[in-house]
């Protein structure tokens, strides 16, 4: 069956679209319920001024250059914070995957705003 | 490198049902869904209170009934924690704030937890974010209602049937104590099927009941009920004399939910029967009526769903033209009276237990 879900705009309870769920082997909507949550992120259009090749268990490649590190783990890249805020302590630009605070010394360093991680 | 994920909060929805959790996004001009997973409950689990987000987070909180489970994920459906129950029927969400921020943080791990009826156990149960139990209420056999206050608190509704007819709405604090009781019987008029209940910012509780919405607060162990609106009886907008006509066959009102996000706290309540849908929005400082809408193209509007972003503008409705006398409404008319039920409560912080029962009301209708 088809099950229907209306939004409804706040202002005048006029209907503004209506969402169709197909639901087979089902006849009525015992046990579903709905709410609502925080996502649908809206897309930016953003330039990053260098290009990332990172390939697990190969030297990383930043605009072309060569990194020293092996990247020994997987790494959670994604970075999210409030615009225009720089990330500055060390892990909050990583999403809080298992990481450590032990930084190797590294033969060169990283272009600005990066921050090397490592996982032993 | 900075990333910023900007929430629309009127294009997130999820429905969960026996057949999975799906979430659906906005995207141009047509829904799509992005996900089905996860979720198996009972076909006969009928509660409306299985799944809950938190505004702030993103995070979704949802019960398996069946499987004795609640679950915590983050919006992208990773797994952040799970608690082992014996029959989770309901969960609420404890919120953060009045309403959704328009940014959050992530990963979306941080809120407040939730509360969680397990009916298989009796007990009604707050956990902190991770699902750790932080605190206990026993002694809630028969939960029908569940939903967190904006102290950390509660308020939960029971019912009985047998040896004594009738229910009653408590007031739970953060310790899972009980702060306060109101018999069914203690209502005006006192009341026998109780349809929803919704939390406003301002603490106010509406108790839809019996096709009625009781406004009530809490204060000093007591649950004030404050005015009764009856918008299927003499508060009805849709009667002869209004300009919308009406087609006169029996209608009950299905769900209520209030706007937290908004200062003026509108409380919305839906309804109709099994071929038309109404739809009322009310002031609930004077309890005057707001806006009003008929539609003839919507079945029994089983659940509303205010969404809480910061200037969102919508609301869900779910229809289901089989639940409008699911009720059964006009099937008993036996008076409603208090349980002796022995609530006891515990925490980490304290363990004792209390209860107060209100024995009158002040009340006021319209």
């Amino acid at each position: 069956m088809t099950i229907k879900i209306h939004r409804i705009l706040k202002s005048d309870l006029s209907n503004a679209g209506t969402i169709d769920v197909h639901a087979s082997g089902m006849s009525n909507t015992s046990g579903m319920t709905i709410s609502h949550f925080a996502f649908a992120p809206q897309q930016t259009e953003a330039t990053i001024p260098y290009s990332l090749e990172i390939v697990s268990e190969h030297v990383p490649k930043i605009s072309q250059t060569d990194y020293c590190i092996v990247i020994r783990k997987k790494i959670d890249l994604t970075a999210v914070s409030v615009n225009e805020k720089t990330i500055e302590d060390i892990g909050k630009d990583i999403g809080e995957y298992d990481y450590t605070d032990n930084v190797p010394a590294r033969p060169l360093d990283l272009p600005p705003g990066f921050t090397e991680l490592y996982k032993g | 490198m900075n990333i910023t994920q900007h929430f629309d909060f009127d294009r997130g929805l999820a429905v969960i049902s026996p057949q999975g959790l799906q979430k659906y996004t906005e995207r141009l001009d047509s829904y799509s869904q992005i996900l089905t997973q996860l979720y198996v409950s009972s076909a006969n689990n009928i509660n409306k209170y299985c799944i809950d987000s938190c505004w702030e987070s993103g995070n979704i909180y949802y019960v398996s009934y069946d499987n004795g489970y609640v679950k915590k994920i983050q919006f992208d459906g990773t797994e952040i924690a799970s608690l082992s129950l014996v029959n989770p029927l309901m969960v609420s969400v404890i919120q953060y704030s009045t309403g959704m921020s328009v940014t959050v943080n992530f990963p979306p791990q941080n809120d407040q937890g939730c509360w969680i009826a397990d009916k298989g156990s009796g007990k009604i149960i707050k956990t902190d974010n991770n699902l750790n139990i932080m605190a206990e209420l026993e002694g809630i056999d028969n939960p029908v209602a569940l939903i967190a206050d904006i102290d950390g608190g509660c308020y939960v509704v029971e019912e009985h049937t047998f040896p004594s007819v009738g229910g009653n709405l408590i007031k739970v604090s953060s310790d899972a104590e009980v702060l306060g009781v109101k018999p069914y019987s203690s209502f005006s008029p006192s009341v026998v099927k109780f349809i929803d209940i919704a939390v406003d910012s301002a603490g106010w509780v509406w108790f839809c009941a019996d096709d009625k919405l009781f406004n009530l607060t809490y204060s000093s162990g007591q649950l004030h009920q404050q005015y009764v609106l009856n918008p299927l009886g003499s508060d009805d907008p849709f009667s002869s004399s209004s300009s919308e006509p009406f087609i006169e066959e029996t209608k009950h009102i299905g769900s209520i939910d209030t706007d937290r996000n908004n200062l003026s706290r509108h409380l919305y309540v839906a309804g109709g029967n099994g071929s038309e849908a109404f739809i009322l929005k009310y002031n609930p400082e004077s309890g005057s009526l707001l806006a009003r809408k008929q539609y003839y193209d919507i079945s029994f509007p089983y659940i509303v769903k205010v969404v809480q972003g910061m200037g969102s503008d919508s609301l869900y409705i779910l229809e289901d033209s089989a639940k409008w006398d699911d009720y059964g409404y006009g099937s008993s008319s036996s008076s409603s009276s208090s349980s002796s039920t022995e609530w006891k409560s515990s925490s980490s912080s304290s363990s004792k237990s209390s209860s107060t029962s209100e024995s009158s009301s002040s009340s006021s209708s319209l």
